[in-house]
């Protein structure tokens, strides 16, 4: 989930460098989808951490 | 090529700043009770008259003395003498200064034989001869050959090696005509006028040629809008000849060019002088126009008329009041008239679109300057009203294109060159539209103010148009400056505007909050003033006097919510005492021609009175026939007869009963000192001074009682302060002093209500808010407390903390839209922790209903800090809301990539 979570940073900050170069509602939707992934990824650490979701 | 073009070659160009430091005219002057040449140096025009009809009696074949008395007594405007004196000898030496007499009174056929003659009899003042049959040409409209004959003058400075100050002047004023062609040669004429007024010492028969240089360059200077530089140049000659009717009125012009009201008082001084003076005339007519005072300004344009019936200012001056009275068949009689002296005479067109200007009428003056260009592609000056003009009309692209052929025929105007500056700017605006507005907002702060302008732009549309049955034509454009010297430059072309608005019809332009220090003013009133105008103008079709949409404006300023608008000041009723406020029948003089700095700010509140009281007494029935009156023309005399059923003597005295019934408490409470009555109060609030008298002295012994900790005998004292003159909201004021003794006391809601008495009458006093709302949080009162944080917004809308405030007390009282405004106005205040602004409001949005707009702003959050958690909380709860939109969203990308 680590490895995941930091390969979904990466895509993040790629896609934020990408962003005056790209259509702005695809940016958006790729940037959704990308931060939607991380949540849901930094939500399962923190459930296997013992943490509160 | 013509090597010329580079204009005058000789060198030496005298800096305009050394001759300055010159003394004026020096040397000419003898003893004027026995020489006439010296009486007339010295403006004693009866003595020189006398002594020179001598001198010609004693020696009539001399030219000098004949040429000097013609001279003197055209310059006291006794033509029919000055006529006869020039056509006692058959001299060529007399033609030219005969040919100038029958030129002040229009026999311009005359004139041109008398010119022809001195030219070919080589009289001395041949060259100014030849220069008036080329100005002669230029006047009928021949002005190819005007300038033609105009450019032999340079070969005539370039191929001399002395001039005299005759021929200086005369070659000055044949290159600033061509600067028409050449805008350079403006610089060569005063170059010319220099070197004639190093001729001080010297005289144009008995006129000193300082006198006339200084005049010729002070008009010079006019022209090109620089009034610094032309006043110092009349009073030199003032200050040796201080009847010297030509100086009088240069120093006229300058004045009503800086707005002062010297202007009126110099030019008939200039007319006591010389009473036939066309062009004074028609200045003096201009002036009164501006005052909306037609009926005496056709008085002065038809005398001028009957002394020179082919005068082309007296004639556009006229066509100006036919044009500006909707009188169409005599602005096109007069037009034809004009146009049959002159066929390229644009600057009939001009005048009256400037005056047309000066009257709110834009649309009107965008034709007449497009027909002045029209008429005549070098019409600089009609490039440059065509380009402010639509520029006042919205039309950006088209002003930015006339505004620069205006700059290029002529870089010397400064209105025309800040506003191609300003221009510049633009791109740093961003335009926001709501349902009947196009809102232009600088770049850093649209988010901000455009949540506060847009509604308050469409609730006073609606609450407006109601009460005028008028709907303006949409979108109305709204720009708003954040520094106040574009929004000078936006409104009159330069910086150094008072005003915090203006409204051109459709296009408002307001100071920006930020354009003012807290407190100075509201914008939110000062925006509902200028939609009012919107109104006001619409209704009237730009005809409603000053007095009137300023009167309204203010009105509807006050109706919109407690507080706006300006109120009653003790400052007011002690002018109104000494007789320093001015009659309704002269109200639009406190407008445009103030007689002390505060008469505007007066005059804005009279004439809300004066509304105020036509509303009571007649109904809004009678202001809006009245709207309707002046939109066919009518003048106030007719309007208040008509609609009203009295003259306007009557009228005044009814307002001025009114006053004084309505005002009787406050009448009494000012006691009028002529150290200024305020000053005295506040000196002795501060505790100096002796014990001032009425209300004030009530509001001193108030602070002194609060001083030595006695509150329940200064809450008396400071209660008989307030009500005997409510309105006193400055400083030192009694609301203030009681709220502190109530508050002190434990007392906290007659605290706050003597705050909000403060708050509904004065609509700068952002503190006074922000105590209410501390006072009202503290009684549990958060929708209290949120709405003073609210009403302080419209007087400055920029402290986080406040809006950090107000998303708890909205929070607090359940208002979720009051949450969402305040968060939006967070992060628009640029601040530290941005992710977390941009959270607050995705969750106020989310809270709110907006899934959308919470889903936007949270990835913005995200965007910025993708591992907030919080953020990343809120997102996932906003996704499980919306599964299946989301699943849509999801198929459409993947079917359509």
């Amino acid at each position: 989930l680590y490895e995941k979570k930091k390969d979904l940073e990466r895509r993040v900050n790629e896609l934020r460098a990408l962003k005056d170069t790209m259509d702005p509602e695809r940016y958006q939707s790729e940037l959704e989808k990308l931060l939607v992934d991380l949540s849901l990824t930094n939500q399962e650490i923190h459930k296997m951490e013992g943490g509160a979701p | 090529v013509n090597v010329r073009r580079s204009g005058l070659t000789v060198a030496g160009c005298m800096a305009v700043v050394a001759l300055l430091a010159q003394p004026a005219c020096a040397g000419q002057q003898g003893d004027s009770r026995s020489d006439p040449y010296a009486a007339y140096a010295a403006g004693d025009y009866d003595a020189a008259i006398r002594g020179l009809r001598a001198l010609v009696r004693a020696n009539p074949a001399e030219a000098r003395p004949r040429r000097t008395l013609v001279a003197a007594l055209a310059e006291v405007g006794r033509y029919d003498e000055a006529e006869a004196a020039a056509k006692e000898t058959d001299s060529a030496e007399l033609a030219n200064s005969l040919g100038e007499v029958l030129v002040r009174v229009g026999r311009l056929d005359e004139a041109v034989v008398a010119f022809r003659r001195a030219v070919a009899g080589r009289a001395a003042d041949r060259n100014t001869a030849r220069l008036n049959l080329a100005m002669l040409d230029d006047r009928r409209g021949n002005t190819e050959a005007a300038l033609d004959s105009f450019d032999t003058f340079i070969d005539l400075y370039n191929g001399s090696t002395r001039l005299d100050a005759r021929d200086l002047i005369a070659v000055a004023e044949a290159v600033r005509r061509l600067g028409v062609r050449d805008p350079q040669l403006f610089k060569d004429a005063v170059k010319a006028l220099d070197e004639a007024i190093k001729e001080d010492n010297v005289t144009i028969d008995g006129s000193p040629a300082g006198y006339d240089a200084r005049v010729q360059m002070g008009n010079l200077f006019l022209e090109k809008f620089n009034s610094t530089e032309a006043q110092p140049l009349f009073r030199e000659v003032l200050e040796k000849n201080e009847h010297h009717p030509g100086a009088l009125l240069g120093m006229a012009v300058a004045k009503n060019f800086d707005g002062s009201a010297e202007s009126m008082e110099l030019v008939e001084q200039s007319l006591k002088v010389n009473p036939n003076d066309v062009a004074a005339l028609v200045f003096r007519a201009r002036l009164l126009l501006d005052l909306e005072r037609p009926a005496d300004a056709r008085k002065d344009i038809d005398t001028a008329l009957s002394i020179d019936a082919h005068s082309l200012d007296a004639l556009s001056a006229r066509a100006t009041m036919e044009f500006l009275a909707g009188d169409d068949a005599a602005f096109a009689a007069s037009r034809r008239e004009i146009l049959a002296i002159n066929p390229v005479y644009a600057d009939l067109y001009n005048q009256v679109a400037e005056l047309a200007v000066r009257q709110r009428r834009y649309a009107g003056s965008v034709e007449l300057a497009a027909q002045a260009v029209a008429l005549d592609p070098r019409s600089w000056t009609g490039y440059g009203i065509l380009g402010l003009n639509e520029l006042r009309l919205g039309e950006v692209a088209k002003a930015r294109t006339d505004l620069e052929k205006s700059f290029a025929g002529d870089p010397y105007n400064p209105w025309i060159k800040n506003t191609l500056d300003l221009l510049d700017t633009f791109g740093q605006y961003r335009i926001v539209k709501t349902a009947r507005f196009e809102l232009m907002l600088y770049g850093s702060e649209a988010d901000l103010l455009s949540q506060w302008i847009g509604p308050l732009a469409e609730e006073a549309f609606d609450s407006l148009s109601r009460r005028y049955h008028y709907t303006p034509k949409t979108p109305v454009r709204v720009e708003v400056y954040p520094r106040h010297a574009d929004f000078s430059v936006r409104t009159v072309g330069i910086a150094g505007l008072g005003a915090l608005g203006v409204c051109f019809g459709n296009v408002l332009a307001i100071d920006s909050p930020a354009a003012r220090e807290r407190g100075d003013f509201n914008w939110g009133s000062t925006l509902w003033h200028e939609l009012t105008h919107t109104m006001t103008l619409g209704l009237s079709n730009h005809r409603v006097p000053r007095w009137f949409t300023e009167g309204l404006s203010v009105l509807e300023e006050r109706r919109a919510r407690p507080g706006w608008g300006d109120d009653l000041t003790p400052d007011f009723i002690a002018a109104w005492k000494k007789g320093d406020i001015l009659p309704f029948s002269r109200l639009n003089e406190g407008f445009v021609r103030p007689k002390y700095p505060q008469m505007v700010i007066f005059s804005y509140y009279e004439a809300s009175l004066v509304s105020q009281m036509i509303e009571e007494r007649h109904g809004f029935d009678a202001i809006l026939s009245m709207l309707k009156a002046y939109g066919e023309g009518k003048s106030d005399e007719t309007v208040i007869q008509d609609v009203l059923g009295m003259k306007p003597a009557a009228f005044d005295k009814q307002f001025e009963e009114w006053v004084r019934t309505r005002f009787a408490k406050q009448i009494d409470a000012v006691v009028v000192q002529d150290e200024g009555l305020i000053g005295r109060a506040l000196g002795a609030v501060r505790g100096g001074g002796d014990r001032a008298a009425g209300f004030a002295g009530d509001l001193q012994r108030g602070a002194e009682l609060v001083k030595a900790g006695n509150d329940d005998e200064a809450r008396t004292v400071l209660q008989r302060a307030r009500d005997q003159f409510p309105e006193y909201v400055g400083s030192g004021n009694a609301y203030v002093q009681l709220a502190g003794v109530e508050e002190r006391a434990g007392n906290l809601a007659a605290a706050v209500s003597d705050l909000e008495a403060l708050a509904a009458i004065n609509e700068n006093d952002y503190d006074a808010n922000l105590a209410i709302a501390g006072l009202r949080e503290r009684m549990n009162d958060p929708r209290g407390a949120a709405v003073a944080l609210e009403r302080a917004i419209y007087i400055s809308p920029y402290d986080k903390a406040l809006h950090e405030k107000l998303a708890a007390l909205h929070a607090q009282a359940g208002d979720l839209q009051g949450v969402v405004r305040a968060r939006r106005a967070l992060v628009a205040l640029d601040p530290v922790d941005k992710a977390d602004a941009r959270y607050q409001l995705a969750l106020a949005l989310f809270e709110a209903g907006d899934t959308a707009g919470a889903r936007r702003e949270v990835l913005n959050a995200l965007e910025i800090a993708p591992n907030f958690e919080r953020a990343q909380e809120l997102l996932l709860r906003i996704r499980s809301g919306r599964s299946d939109e989301a699943g849509a969203d999801r198929t459409m990308q993947e079917t359509g990539s």
